[in-house]
């Protein structure tokens, strides 16, 4: 772990006082210009975690650090968060219908946004609210920031709240499920245009249940099982040899596109713990097929190799 | 050899609120054999739902049959209609709204056998759900206490709780994660060689599509534009749709190409001539101005595209 990590989380833990443990032992660095995934199935934390980094987690403990650019998040006033998104991290949702006022255009809710941040006068936040459209691929950026939300294609308003989201030059971009709602071509264009702003723009932390989005837009990646970041690393390097049995199988249950035919998928059986019903121990060990006695014991976040991994056979 | 289910021609038009036509399904013809598993592919508004719609006899076509082992369904009467409805089952994506969570899952279980006035028992219903993977003691709890996965096992058995001829499946599995999603796909594919049942896959997930599939059509604005063995398809697609759209699935090892450009054009005012060539990235002069037909092109193959890709 370099110096130049712009964000990073050590052994986050979220209790919520009902639902119970939902976060439990985050670790992820991201240094800038990198693409990171965070993977896992629904109820893993993914979002949750997103949402803590902007300080927008449910009600609940919140234990371990959260390093933004050498400040700690995590005690951060209201006012301090105020100053924070939007203007340093910001982020944008699966359904960009919800995230726009409907009975506002485009152009001026983006501009308002800009001008909450920016000293700018009205006019000069418009001309950026045009060039961030253009820069998005937005068609036709003029007309386009005169629109109504409900006028534009799935697409064109997820482009135009990826839009909304940089408008302040933020450092981080939190992307939760952003291409989960679209069609497979859309999806392509939308995944072009987050690696060319990881690369241009902003450090990216791309929040996504499917491993093939990983593959093709990340630089790393952090798996999440349980509330748990049980394997992370560059995507090359967990693609092709992930070590934590659920990355192995979690790779493995997705059906192939080509090559043989398999007559069954494997399959991972059982399903993740209930938040108030966690092992002590690892947390995948219920439906592990190497689970051993050693499995008992939570197993330690270690390096091994350019992955770091929680698992005990590779203590 | 005589088809268990098919479509001549089928078209269906819907008038919207301000006077538009919408043409959902055009000139769609369409066979499926017996035990055979056919998948409908394409993105949204694409029509397919509403195919499988007019398959199922939920909907009439405004043009054309569907023809479900021999009889006509627009000349059935509701009687007959209801008594086919038990050959003839529907598996939708959200398994949460299918059942009703008041009742327990034995009593959701019971009500095609209510319905079509057929026998059951306790222990009839208790093998169906060991049939798809369920444990006997969900028999009297509610739908509330199954998770997503067993849900959606739930939803199947009750579909093939009349041993149909055919199932239509409305995204059967995207609505799952990954490690479910396995289950269930594993999970039709067995019921399907065990029953000698005949399927209809909905979905847009190429990668579900080649697991669970022996033949797929793709469909763009309403229409075929390519069918085919689903292997023989995905690894060399004729039309440069379908070439796009396997392209366009995120895939680990393999870089992301140039992705199609633009969005599907309105269903209100389809493009003339060839559907997709407003966006095709070989279209010629000739795709604005003739629109090419669904024709034969060897080993089982169709194609609708005056320059197919050469294999």
């Amino acid at each position: 772990m370099g110096s130049k990590a712009l964000l990073s989380l050590r052994d986050l833990r979220l209790e919520h006082p009902r639902a119970g443990v939902l976060l439990d032992g985050v670790s992820l660095t991201l240094e800038r210009g990198q693409i990171l995934g965070v993977v896992g199935e629904s109820g893993s934390g993914k979002s949750l975690t997103g949402l803590s980094v902007l300080g927008l987690h449910p009600a609940g403990r919140l234990t371990g650090t959260m390093m933004f650019d050498g400040q700690d998040l995590t005690h951060f006033t209201a006012r301090e968060w105020q100053g924070f998104r939007g203007r340093r991290a910001a982020m944008i949702f699966q359904d960009p219908m919800s995230a726009f006022l409907p009975v506002r255009r485009i152009g001026a809710q983006i501009e308002e946004q800009i001008r909450l941040h920016l000293p700018l006068s009205r006019r000069e936040a418009r001309a950026r609210v045009v060039s961030l459209l253009g820069r998005m691929g937005v068609p036709s950026p003029e007309r386009t920031a005169e629109r109504y939300p409900h006028e534009l294609s799935g697409g064109l308003r997820q482009r135009a709240m990826i839009a909304m989201a940089l408008s302040c030059d933020p450092e981080l971009l939190i992307a939760d499920e952003p291409t989960t709602a679209l069609d497979v071509t859309v999806q392509a264009q939308i995944l072009v245009l987050l690696r060319e702003i990881g690369a241009r723009d902003a450090s990216v932390m791309l929040i996504t249940h499917d491993m093939g989005v990983v593959a093709q837009s990340c630089t790393h990646v952090a798996v999440l099982y349980a509330g748990v970041v049980i394997e992370s690393g560059p995507v090359e390097a967990i693609l092709k040899t992930p070590l934590h049995p659920y990355t192995q199988a979690l790779l493995r249950a997705i059906p192939p596109l080509s090559g043989p035919r398999p007559d069954r998928l494997p399959v991972i059986e059982g399903a993740p713990p209930a938040p108030n019903a966690r092992p002590s121990g690892c947390v995948f060990a219920p439906r592990c097929a190497s689970v051993e006695a050693r499995c008992q014991m939570r197993p330690v976040f270690r390096s091994r190799g350019n992955h770091q991994v929680a698992c005990v056979l590779y203590a | 050899m005589t088809m268990l289910l098919q479509a001549n021609e089928l078209a269906r038009t819907y008038t919207v609120g301000s006077g538009g036509k919408l043409r959902a399904v055009d000139d769609v013809s369409l066979a499926l054999a017996r035990g055979e598993a056919l998948a409908l592919v394409g993105e949204s508004g694409c029509g397919k739902s509403t195919l499988g719609r007019l398959l199922m006899g939920f909907d009439r076509p405004d043009r054309g049959q569907v023809i479900f082992e021999g009889q006509d369904l627009a000349t059935l009467s509701t009687k007959a209609m209801r008594v086919l409805r038990g050959r003839l089952q529907m598996v939708f994506q959200d398994s949460g709204s299918a059942f009703n969570p008041r009742w327990t899952i034995g009593q959701a279980l019971a009500e095609p056998f209510r319905i079509h006035k057929r026998p059951w028992s306790r222990q009839s219903l208790t093998a169906l759900l060991e049939r798809v993977g369920l444990s006997p003691a969900f028999y009297d709890r509610y739908p509330a206490a199954l998770s997503g996965g067993q849900r959606q096992r739930l939803n199947i058995a009750r579909a093939i709780a009349l041993a149909p001829q055919l199932i239509v499946a409305d995204e059967p599995v995207s609505a799952l994660d990954v490690s479910v999603q396995a289950q269930i796909i594993n999970l039709l594919r067995d019921l399907q060689a065990d029953l000698d049942l005949a399927c209809l896959f909905i979905s847009h997930d190429l990668a579900v599509v080649r697991q669970i599939a022996d033949r797929m059509a793709v469909m763009y604005l309403g229409g075929i534009v390519e069918e085919g063995e689903t292997l023989s398809v995905l690894a060399v697609p004729f039309h440069p749709y379908t070439r796009a759209l396997v392209d366009a699935v995120p895939q680990p090892g393999k870089p992301l190409g140039a992705p199609l450009q633009g969005d599907v054009p309105s269903p209100l005012s389809p493009p003339p001539g060839c559907r997709f060539h407003t966006r095709c990235p070989i279209a010629q002069p000739r795709c604005a101005a003739e629109r090419p037909a669904l024709i034969h092109v060897g080993d089982g193959r169709k194609v609708a595209c005056h320059y197919p890709l050469a294999s």
